[in-house]
């Protein structure tokens, strides 16, 4: 059982504002559209180090998993690909700081994709 | 901070989808070989809570126990559990998200599955007023009995699928060994070691909505992320546009304020009533929300963006 209706104690808030981090690490490399603002922030958060090679894959029941930034163009792309048991990973990779902009064309993309959609409790 | 180090590893994991409970329920396990035990324990707790709590099913203990309103009836473990966290549920928001808004969802049309709710026009509320209130329900956990007064209708709507969400992951999780995500029309529960920075969750204002459609993906890494939006699960009932979150306190629909609000908390059931409270309470959920220290980000009908408690913008 999961104790799903547990309130949140001072422990739990701690655990909170741990996911909090992460969410903001992810979120903010992850985000659609927003691949300029990723570069600044990357560079004034990271100073040294961005950009991670990062690929989806995907059918009908499987998918690749990542949240990383991707460095174009000379990212090189690969997907694990799972075993039967266990997965293979991709060595991230990385290189010399990234110095976007926002008024510049955008220099890092992301690709992360959603194992799944969280939003209105949709009919279909 | 982690962005300091260096990125996650590309991962592999595998899913399954089903349509249950007028919605779609997805698992996803971080061992493909798990794929198709985890799909049949989430089936199990599905059935499992559906045939306990259901009020569109004459055969489920909920209707059951409403057909004996007035006497203190002992009920299964599930039920008493679904029940507790119902009541729980309305106890932390002070009533903003309350199981005895059964009478007033019917009185505003949904009163059958949803997909049939979807299909006809409803005729116009009752307006009804406020709802009983959760306090009216009594539970006894030595005896596992309830009592609910006669009149009153149950709806459990806002906290049973969540708590589906958490109790899957769980089990999953505890039975298989590995990391598991479970998701039931976007409430989002997981267990065991997520994959690298976590599992990715896109937002989006309906659950449905294709991978390129979502507004932001985040991960999560523990406990749950749900959301509720006053736009997705909609019909028309007297020539006016419904909504499924009912404000206790009027028995009418919550105004529209926020369009999607969406958080992160130690549980889905935490999560999801939290995200449904701040649909009731409207803008006072500015106020409000941060006092349960859980990440959270809204979204107003006129698409402008809100985020609390360290939602990244």
């Amino acid at each position: 059982m999961s104790g799903g209706h547990r309130q949140s104690s001072a422990a739990d808030r701690r655990r909170a504002q741990d996911r909090v981090r992460v969410l903001t690490y992810a979120a903010v490399v992850a985000a659609m559209g927003g691949t300029a603002l990723v570069g600044v922030v990357a560079a004034e958060e990271h100073p040294g180090a961005s950009a991670a090679p990062a690929t989806t894959t995907g059918s009908s029941s499987s998918t690749s998993t990542s949240s990383s930034t991707t460095t174009a163009p000379s990212a090189a792309d690969t997907a694990g690909q799972g075993g039967s048991s266990s997965s293979q990973t991709t060595t991230p990779t990385t290189s010399a700081p990234t110095t976007t902009t926002t008024t510049s064309p955008p220099r890092t993309t992301t690709t992360t994709e959603p194992v799944v959609v969280s939003g209105g409790s949709s009919s279909r | 901070m982690t962005v300091t180090s260096a990125p996650a590893p590309t991962e592999r994991v595998e899913r399954r989808t089903f349509r249950a409970i007028g919605t779609t329920a997805t698992v996803v396990v971080r061992r493909p070989h798990q794929a198709e035990r985890a799909a049949a324990l989430l089936r199990d707790e599905i059935d499992a809570m559906d045939l306990a709590c259901s009020r569109f099913r004459a055969d489920s203990e909920l209707c059951g126990l409403l057909a004996h309103a007035g006497q203190s009836v002992v009920v299964s473990a599930r039920l008493f559990e679904a029940l507790d966290v119902g009541c729980a549920a309305a106890a932390r928001t002070q009533g903003a998200v309350d199981p005895t808004v059964g009478n007033a969802l019917e009185d505003l049309g949904y009163d059958r599955d949803f997909e049939a709710v979807a299909r006809r026009v409803a005729p116009a509320p009752r307006a009804l007023g406020p709802v009983a209130g959760y306090g009216h329900i009594h539970l006894s956990a030595p005896t596992r009995t309830v009592r609910i007064p006669r009149g009153v209708r149950i709806d459990l709507g806002a906290t049973a699928k969540a708590l589906i969400a958490d109790r899957a992951a769980a089990r999953i999780g505890a039975a298989l060994g590995g990391g598991v995500l479970v998701s039931l029309g976007g409430d989002v529960a997981v267990a065991g070691e997520p994959p690298g920075e976590g599992w990715p969750v896109g937002i989006a204002l309906d659950s449905a909505a294709a991978v390129d459609e979502v507004h932001q993906v985040v991960t999560v890494r523990s406990g749950g992320l749900a959301s509720s939006s006053t736009t997705v699960r909609t019909w028309v009932a007297g020539g006016r546009r419904m909504h499924h979150i009912v404000d206790p306190a009027t028995g009418r629909c919550a105004p529209p304020y926020w369009s999607l609000v969406s958080v992160v908390a130690p549980s889905c059931v935490e999560a999801n009533t939290l995200t449904t409270a701040a649909v009731v309470w409207g803008p006072a959920a500015l106020d409000r929300l941060p006092a349960y220290g859980c990440p959270a980000r809204l979204v107003r009908h006129d698409g402008s963006v809100v985020v609390l408690g360290g939602w990244p913008a």
